[in-house]
């Protein structure tokens, strides 16, 4: 039975309880391995069967020495070392001590036994370990992810989700600033000898019904008319907007029944007010 | 090192995208010219056959926008000064907040109120807090930019 845990620097530690071996793989991908004390390896064993169980002092000290008669400083000596091992002296995190009833192991650092992370080269040829190992208690744990899945060490986690997060933020103020979301034109245009003219409308439709019926007025031109023309139809009244041959601009509003769009484009290339 | 290989393609993943989103940020040609003033003129006819005659200018540049329209109808004269804030602003887009309007003859509607499209329009350009929406077409020159304000159907074509 082999156990997998997470340290307090996102470490992730395996141990086969069999050959006490402790192999802590760290953030930036090493592997660490240490063969640890009998009554340590004994302890994290007990104490990994029911992640978040409290077991007391005389059933640790049962397992631990097997009956043997031992003092309760052994337990107290033992603890110290593994939390020491663990990177836990300090504030009791992964090795709780459970005041007036004994030790548990947190539920929280447990992870699934069963990771493509790397392991020493001894265990390669090992069998892949049972999927999950470490069950945590019914009510359900967060932190165990489904079997099968990559355990990434929480540093690496945490700084890909901010890297996503920061990346939505620059997509959406991309997003934004490109203006996906405003109100667009279509333009279809035609050219008529020298003249070229843009239909503006709402919808590409509108736009080619707009650019076919001032393509068939602006067959009445000259065709010395030089320049480029954008027409649009807002309810009953056309925009004419030009840019003559010498980039001077004009433009001409006026309702649709008023005048058509061949002289509109005439005045508007050929006129001064 | 398994690990290694999936996290360096999300990393190269979320680089490539983020380039990309920078890139398309800093290259964003506009189709105008900042801080050049751009003019036009426009004949209107009114619905009573009336000729409104406008001499307008335009300048964008460090987050706003200013129009000046010169009216002319039947001899009389106004002028309206608009002074925007630029709301949004892309390579084909712009917004516009208009912050301050002047008008050298406030009571002077001319007889544009003959024809009430345009006075509703023109009341709405005037309205400040009022918000417009500049869509810039292509042109095949720089000298000369032609919009679109979406909020009031109405196609420009300026130069300078």
């Amino acid at each position: 039975m082999r156990y997998a845990f997470k340290l307090k620097n996102g470490a992730l530690t395996r141990f086969d309880p069999d050959t006490a071996l402790l192999s802590i793989t760290t953030p930036h991908g090493d592997v660490q391995s240490t063969t640890i004390g009998r009554a340590e390896s004994r302890l994290l064993d007990l104490l990994l069967t029911e992640p978040g169980q409290t077991k007391s002092r005389e059933e640790i000290i049962d397992y631990t020495w097997n009956d043997r008669v031992v003092a309760s400083g052994s337990l107290n000596q033992a603890v110290f070392s593994l939390r020491n091992i663990l990177n836990d002296s300090r504030d009791h995190e992964i090795l709780m001590t459970v005041p007036r009833r004994g030790y548990c192991f947190n539920r929280h650092y447990v992870v699934d036994a069963q990771t493509d992370l790397p392991t020493p080269s001894d265990e390669v040829a090992q069998p892949v370990a049972p999927a999950i190992e470490v069950l945590p208690p019914s009510g359900g744990d967060d932190i165990l992810v489904p079997s099968g899945k990559t355990v990434k060490p929480t540093y690496f986690k945490k700084a890909l989700s901010a890297a996503y997060v920061l990346t939505l933020g620059v997509c959406a103020f991309t997003g934004f600033h490109s203006g996906f979301d405003t109100p667009k034109i279509e333009i279809s245009s035609v050219k008529v000898n020298e003249l070229v003219i843009h239909a503006v409308g709402n919808s590409v439709e509108e736009a080619q019904s707009l650019r076919d019926l001032s393509a068939k007025q602006a067959q009445q031109l000259s065709p010395n008319l030089k320049g480029q023309v954008w027409l649009n139809l807002f309810k009953t009244n056309y925009s004419v907007s030009c840019i003559r041959p010498d980039l001077s601009t004009a433009n001409l509003q006026l309702n649709s029944d008023q005048k058509d769009l061949a002289l509109m484009i005439q005045q508007c290339l050929e006129a001064t007010p | 090192m398994k690990l290694k290989i999936p996290s360096i393609a999300h990393w190269i993943v979320l680089g490539i995208i983020n380039a990309a989103c920078i890139f398309s940020l800093m290259y964003s040609p506009s189709y105008y010219m900042e801080n050049t003033s751009y003019q036009t003129i426009t004949r209107q006819w009114l619905e009573d056959l009336n000729q409104l005659n406008t001499e307008e200018y335009l300048t964008i540049g460090h987050g706003r926008l200013t129009q000046t329209t010169l009216e002319s109808l039947n001899g009389k004269i106004r002028n309206a000064t608009i002074t925007a804030d630029i709301t949004r602003e892309s390579n084909h887009h712009v917004q516009i907040k208009v912050g301050n309007v002047k008008l050298s003859q406030d009571d002077e509607l001319f007889a544009i109120e003959k024809t009430p499209d345009l006075f509703f329009r023109r009341q709405l350009v005037l309205q400040e807090g009022a918000v417009l929406n500049y869509e810039l077409i292509p042109t095949t020159d720089k000298k000369a930019v032609c919009f679109y304000v979406h909020d009031l159907g109405r196609l420009r074509c300026m130069n300078h």
